[in-house]
């Protein structure tokens, strides 16, 4: 924590210390307590804390009562007492809740958690509701998700690890995992990049998945995010690594692939026909709700003849008199669904459907009425949007955003050559892309069937490895990562 | 070794496979049935048992020069002449990567943008082409592993999509003008061959480095090579008779056009647009990296220029592919007489000699020093 001031000398430097610096807070309270002399000699004691900071209840009964009848403040409250050694750490301490205690007779100062922040309890998930299985999320409480998650796998294999991350705040990440799970270079990789993390105040997990990630700067998600604690069993029993941090709901996983962002929490607990049915509908759906409008554009700007004559013909009288080339008009219908959408997410809930049906019906209705659009487009656009609202993942649905207005721009310059090309770079960049090390794009290529088999619900459990059996067909992270060269 | 250029065994031969096959079914086929006529389809299978034995030969050599290119291993094997030789193969690929770019924008324009100017769509093409190939030989190789299949299900999709309209008996009599036809294809189809000598640019990138694993795949690449020339071939001549197809620029672009899907897509040759795209994507990528990647080995140059000499070579060959070439017969002329030749001698002729030197020197050094220790 820097080169801050030394807090090891008596109590009356400590005290002349703590009243030039961190006292001129407001809600700063000093507190000084005569002790019960020991063996002749007159004692006694210091405290500070944050008046707001603190359970004064437990303050008044678990410290000052005690400390006056004689006992050690070392051993009063619940939690271990901690040392500590210079003033940024105090300031650290005191601004967590924490109250710092020095005797007349010792150098030391201690810390005593007695922290009471009021945290919201346990609610429904919000973002990932599901129609089978558990509806807990995670809260703002570290210690409180910490427990949802060891109450969920009571197993001695969970292994939780804690690392401070940020330098002059720290901030507290936890590290859980299944021994045996994920591969010691991994681990070491997340602590690493965990440990690297120089940004202080980090409000939420959503923060580090920049500093966590193999590319930083990457369209394509390559860490899951999840506020449900029973999401995060099925992935860490699974071998993958789930990172907590204080103040946040949400918990990210890693590492983590594209298929399995095309998995929704009910998937954890359907009938296996069925999962399968559901994800390879949302992988068709990601791959209408990326290109759709592009193709549309392609066909009728550059390449009529692919379709049949009459189909050509009655494109043609929709669109006759439309304002705008279809180009254009397919670059503004998708602007406006988007302004559209998020209309929809910033207003009130109550408000917002109504926004919806509103934008949605009588706008693309009257757009149509007036000749300003032809219906296949708006057709195109609400089959597009639709695509995409089928996806699990929120940041798999904006990728697809992103990706459709490339793509659109290609088609609209070189028709299905453009779309191809644009197809093709996606392509390259997904290939290019890895999560943790293991290969962005597994088990569809590099291909492994049992994986494959898995990620598309044909098999309920992932398959187990066969020893250090080179395997071609996965990379060798992918295969440490499957066949498990367990951590420590 | 570096983890973007690190691949399987699968994957090398997969890429060889997506690389080098497009010549085979799209872009020689006019000149294979130009050589030989109603009897060139029987080319492939005659060149196999050749290449097979240059294949082998490739590999044997990686396992006399493990985790080493072409490039690096050539001026070991044949001492300075491996220098100029090295750089016969750099041109080589060099040319592969012209050839393919002016190709695939001829098409483009012959076949589907008619009024954009073609070197736009090279200049377009080659910049997706630097992206994949900026990622490193292991994205290519993924590239490969997801559009290889897709591209092999469509190409059965129009094969039997046109089953009605083939007429087999056209495939015969054979050798009606002798074997001269058969012979003239397949020096040509060795030529075509040649192109897997870019096998011998990437096996020491191969890990596990496993020789056995790696010769049954590579034979199993040649195996597919030879069928997607064989197949077309015949399928070519079946549906157009051996005197219009070779009259046709792209005798297997004219199947697609006779596919319809239902009553809704009435032309499927967007999907050959996507055939010939995804194929050359890869195999563009492929021999423009491993021609930087060379380069850098030849002259010595520090791995971190490879990059800037990527994009300024890759730049260099879109201007190659629009001013090199004036016209169609040239063109022609040159793949046929020039570089088709070239990919035989380069691809298939040399790896056999390479090898016989290669263990020429091994023995003669293994017995200089059982003459040391012996003395």
């Amino acid at each position: 924590m820097g080169h801050s001031p030394r807090l090891d000398a008596d109590l009356e430097s400590t005290r002349q210390l703590i009243h030039e610096t961190i006292s001129q807070q407001a809600g700063f309270v000093t507190r000084e307590l005569s002790l019960p002399p020991q063996s002749g000699v007159a004692r006694w004691a210091v405290l500070w804390y944050l008046q707001a900071q603190v359970d004064v209840k437990r303050l008044e009964t678990h410290v000052l009562l005690p400390m006056l009848e004689g006992r050690e403040p070392g051993s009063l409250v619940g939690r271990p007492a901690m040392t500590i050694r210079d003033l940024d750490s105090a300031s650290w301490a005191v601004n967590r809740g924490h109250v710092l205690v020095q005797t007349s007779d010792s150098n030391q100062v201690l810390s005593l958690d007695l922290s009471n922040f009021p945290f919201r309890s346990v609610d429904v998930p919000k973002t990932e509701g599901s129609v089978s299985g558990p509806s807990e999320s995670f809260t703002e409480s570290l210690p409180n998700n910490l427990s949802q998650i060891r109450r969920r796998f009571p197993s001695p294999d969970l292994r939780v690890e804690n690392v401070f991350i940020g330098d002059r705040a720290p901030i507290e990440a936890v590290i859980a995992y299944k021994m045996g799970g994920p591969t010691r270079k991994m681990l070491k990789t997340i602590r690493e990049r965990l440990h690297a993390v120089k940004q202080d105040a980090v409000q939420d997990v959503g923060q580090l998945t920049e500093a966590l990630s193999d590319i930083p700067v990457t369209l394509f998600p390559t860490i899951l995010t999840t506020e449900r604690p029973d999401v995060v069993i099925q992935y860490v029993t699974g071998g993958r690594i789930a990172v907590f941090l204080e103040n946040s709901p949400r918990a990210l996983i890693m590492p983590a692939l594209f298929m399995d962002f095309f998995v929704s929490p009910d998937d954890f607990y359907e009938a296996r026909p069925f999962v399968t049915f559901l994800r390879t509908l949302r992988f068709l759906a990601f791959n209408m709700a990326i290109p759709l409008p592009a193709i549309y554009v392609s066909v009728t700007t550059y390449h009529l003849q692919a379709l049949p004559t009459l189909l050509t013909l009655n494109l043609l009288q929709q669109r006759q008199g439309a304002p705008l080339p279809p180009p254009v008009e397919a670059l503004v219908m998708s602007l406006l669904f988007e302004i559209l959408r998020e209309a929809s997410v910033r207003l009130p809930r109550a408000i917002g459907p109504t926004v919806s049906i509103v934008g949605g019906l009588v706008i693309g209705e009257a757009a149509i009425r007036s000749g300003l659009t032809a219906p296949t487009m708006v057709l195109v656009v609400t089959a597009t949007a639709v695509a995409a609202f089928s996806l699990p993942s929120p940041t798999l649905a904006n990728t697809a955003t992103y990706y459709r207005f490339g793509l659109l721009l290609l088609a609209s310059t070189f028709g299905f050559f453009g779309l191809l090309l644009g197809y093709l770079v996606v392509l390259a960049n997904l290939s290019s892309m890895s999560s943790l090390g293991v290969p962005y794009t597994a088990p569809l290529f590099p291909f492994q069937l049992e994986q494959m088999l898995y990620a598309l619900g044909l098999r309920p459990r992932p398959p187990k490895g066969a020893g250090n059996r080179p395997s071609p067909s996965l990379t060798r992270e992918a295969e440490r990562f499957y066949e498990g060269d367990a951590g420590s | 070794m570096n983890k973007k250029w690190q691949i399987s065994a699968l994957q090398a031969a997969m890429l060889v496979a997506g690389a080098v096959s497009l010549t085979g079914h799209a872009l020689a086929v006019t000149f294979f049935i130009q050589a030989g006529g109603r009897d060139s389809w029987m080319a492939g299978l005659v060149a196999m048992p050749i290449a097979a034995v240059a294949v082998w030969s490739m590999i044997r050599l990686s396992q006399f020069h493990p985790g080493q290119s072409l490039v690096e291993y050539l001026p070991r094997v044949l001492g300075y002449a491996g220098y100029p030789v090295a750089g016969l193969y750099l041109i080589y690929y060099l040319t592969t990567v012209v050839f393919t770019l002016r190709m695939t924008t001829d098409w483009m324009v012959d076949s589907i943008l008619m009024q954009t100017p073609s070197w736009v769509l090279g200049l377009t093409y080659m910049l997706a082409v630097l992206y994949c190939a900026w990622m490193g030989l292991d994205a290519v190789a993924r590239v490969n592993q997801f559009t290889l299949p897709l591209l092999t299900g469509l190409g059965m999709l129009v094969s039997l999509g046109t089953a009605q309209a083939k007429d087999y008996s056209l495939l015969t009599p054979l050798f009606e003008f002798g074997v001269g036809p058969v012979l003239s294809t397949t020096f040509l189809g060795l030529g075509y061959f040649g192109e897997m000598s870019v096998l011998m640019m990437i096996t020491g990138h191969v890990f596990p480095p496993e020789r056995k694993r790696m010769l049954k795949y590579s034979l199993l690449a040649l195996l597919y090579v030879v069928i997607t020339m064989t197949g077309p071939l015949a399928g070519s001549i079946a549906t157009l008779g051996y005197r219009v197809a070779e009259q046709m620029p792209y005798p297997t672009f004219t199947h697609w056009m006779m596919v319809s899907l239902a009553r809704f897509f009435e032309r499927t040759d967007l999907l050959a647009v996507h055939q010939w795209l995804a194929g050359a994507y890869v195999r563009l990528a492929l021999f423009l990296l491993v021609a930087v990647r060379g380069a850098t080995q030849l002259f010595g140059l520090r791995r971190a220029t490879g990059s800037p000499l990527l994009i300024g070579i890759g730049l260099l060959t879109v201007i190659g592919a629009e001013l090199l070439f004036p016209n169609k017969p040239f063109f022609d002329e040159f793949i046929r007489s020039v570089y088709l030749p070239a990919g035989a001698m380069l691809g298939v002729f040399v790896p056999p000699v390479l090898l016989t030197v290669a263990w020429a020197r091994r023995r003669h050094r293994t017995g200089q020093e059982v003459g040391r220790h012996g003395a």
